[in-house]
């Protein structure tokens, strides 16, 4: 703009209200606060979760297969897509209520404001945590195939990256039917992926990362380079996310770039 | 010194020019601001409250370039804004939103933040409801909701679009008396239909008619333009532009000059106002520009 009134009326002083040292950062945990708790009391969250613990409490697997799919496999599935939605439609509640239409004329930047629903998705990661962590002290001694911490751990890193990717396809792809489109497409790629045979080289059960090698003639993949694999993915969705809306976008972009190449690399190395 | 000053400001949306050359400087106190539907009301206060960006022209807000991103983040620290159909999340509470709206306008403390929030639901009469969640309030208690959040966090400029739609007349007069309190020692634009809230409220108008400024000045000037035009007969006058009967039987017409021997009356801010967009008024349309 220009104009001879650039001169007009000096910045007046300010009242003292505002943020601290700490910067608009110190915001980010009050705000995912709020997040966190419309995630937990989402319905189609606690759908999920209410067929995760039916699965588990009700109908208790009793078979060491299907124990150990219960406890590592089983609650991705049930908890992770509704994780997905769930987080994706809180993400997209203030664009899809018009509340974005005037708050974007608030001063938190939306850099800010896209890091709180990121961190709020940990918040149903943890909760299946906890209960995947329950079921398998109930189930102790009766498992009959050993499953290792960094199975156990994959469960609410998985639980999470579902909740990041909700928020990134929020961000990236902020249109009607595209989350919808983006779970179905996963899904499926899952399917033919994991299809009977010939598993494309690149799918193989859970379960025969175990010790014990239940299923004859496999060599165990590493549930370690799993994990790895995982959290790659996790960065990378979240790196997804703050595209958009970071001021250097070279950053996210980089970040993405170097979890991208290390999913990768631990996807490959994660195989049998 | 001028907090807002708009120079030549235009704005277009496709084809449609929603302001064409708006320039007015407005100080503290409470600012009214008049227009029919359409006439481009809502577009500029969406580029006082830095949500839209002007396509020509000149915006100081504050003492400041909203379209410098430093000092568009300095104002906005100071700007409250409530706009004509704010979108709520409706399964807040009242003090959930408004604490929202808090952390957004970067209150950071949180203890301290929670006590403004208290504070600005009981100046808008919510403390009763505060943890009603908003789904189940009425049009007029989200209107205020929505006052309330713009006042949250002690603004220096609060801009208010159409803030009494929807309220009873009890409810317009305590947010007269609000505004008014709030006007002290700060800026308000209030972007409003009622006439009657200008005259009371505002000792300085602009009046936007097809994306210009149609009159800048004080409602008393404004309604001087009006002596001399408004005239009571027993029927309608065919040199009125308006008419309508009174409760005391007569005819009041509003017209370019009134006839010869008719009886003229004093005007109202109303009536300068018809007459000054009347066609607008008349037509019941925005014509070219956009609201």
């Amino acid at each position: 703009m220009s104009g001879d009134l650039m001169t007009a009326g000096r910045p007046r002083t300010t009242r003292p209200l505002r943020v601290g040292g700490s910067g608009p950062w110190a915001l980010v945990p009050d705000l995912a606060r709020i997040h966190a708790v419309r995630i937990l009391r989402h319905p189609v969250f606690l759908l999920g979760l209410l067929w995760y613990l039916l699965a588990l409490f009700v109908n208790a697997p009793s078979k060491p297969y299907d124990q150990y799919t219960m406890l590592t496999a089983l609650p991705v599935f049930l908890v992770g897509i509704p994780v997905f939605v769930a987080v994706n439609l809180v993400a997209t509640s203030s664009r899809r209520a018009g509340v974005d239409d005037w708050t974007g004329g608030l001063p938190l930047p939306a850099l800010h404001r896209t890091a709180a629903p990121l961190v709020a998705s940990a918040a149903p990661a943890v909760v299946v945590a906890a209960i995947d962590a329950m079921a398998y002290v109930s189930f102790d001694g009766s498992v009959d195939i050993d499953v290792l911490r960094t199975q156990l751990a994959c469960v609410p890193v998985a639980v999470l990256g579902a909740g990041l990717l909700g928020v990134a396809v929020a961000r990236l792809l902020p249109w009607p039917g595209a989350p919808l489109a983006v779970a179905v497409g996963l899904v499926a790629a899952n399917y033919w992926v994991s299809g009977p045979r010939p598993y494309l080289g690149a799918y193989c059960d859970f379960v025969v990362w175990s010790k014990n090698d239940v299923i004859p003639a496999r060599v165990p993949g590493s549930s370690s380079w799993h994990l790895t694999y995982l959290v790659a993915l996790c960065g990378l969705a979240a790196a997804g996310a703050l595209l958009p809306v970071a001021r250097r976008r070279w950053l996210p972009f980089a970040a993405g770039a170097g979890l991208g190449v290390a999913a990768l690399v631990a996807g490959a190395l994660q195989l049998p | 010194m001028s907090t807002i000053r708009v120079a030549e400001v235009t704005k277009s949306f496709g084809r449609t020019r929603a302001l064409d050359g708006v320039t007015f400087d407005a100080g503290q106190g409470v600012t009214g601001l008049l227009g029919p539907n359409g006439a481009g009301k809502t577009t500029l206060l969406r580029m006082l409250a830095t949500v839209l960006a002007p396509d020509g022209g000149s915006l100081r807000l504050l003492g400041r370039n909203p379209q410098d991103p430093d000092d568009r983040l300095e104002i906005r620290r100071h700007l409250g804004y409530l706009p004509q159909e704010p979108g709520f999340h409706r399964s807040f509470t009242v003090f959930e939103f408004i604490d929202y709206v808090g952390i957004l306008k970067e209150l950071t403390d949180r203890r301290s933040r929670h006590d403004e929030v208290r504070r600005v639901i009981d100046v808008v009469g919510l403390a009763d409801v505060a943890g009603r969640r908003i789904r189940a309030l009425s049009g007029g208690m989200k209107r205020r909701v929505g006052v309330g959040q713009a006042l949250l966090g002690d603004p220096e400029l609060v801009v208010l679009d159409e803030p009494t739609a929807g309220l009873d007349p009890e409810q317009r007069l305590r947010f007269r008396d609000l505004v008014s309190r709030v006007g002290e020692g700060r800026s308000v634009l209030l972007s409003t239909h009622q006439t009657e809230d200008v005259a009371a409220l505002c000792p300085h108008v602009v009046v936007i008619d097809r994306g210009r400024v149609a009159f800048d000045g004080s409602p008393a000037a404004l309604t001087a333009t009006a002596a001399g035009r408004v005239w009571l007969e027993p029927t309608r006058s065919p040199a009125a532009r308006l008419a309508w009967r009174t409760a005391d039987g007569d005819m009041r017409n509003i017209g370019d000059e009134a006839p010869i021997g008719a009886t003229t009356v004093s005007p109202t801010l109303e009536d300068a106002y018809l007459l000054l967009v009347g066609d607008a008024v008349t037509s019941g349309t925005g014509r070219t520009a956009a609201a």
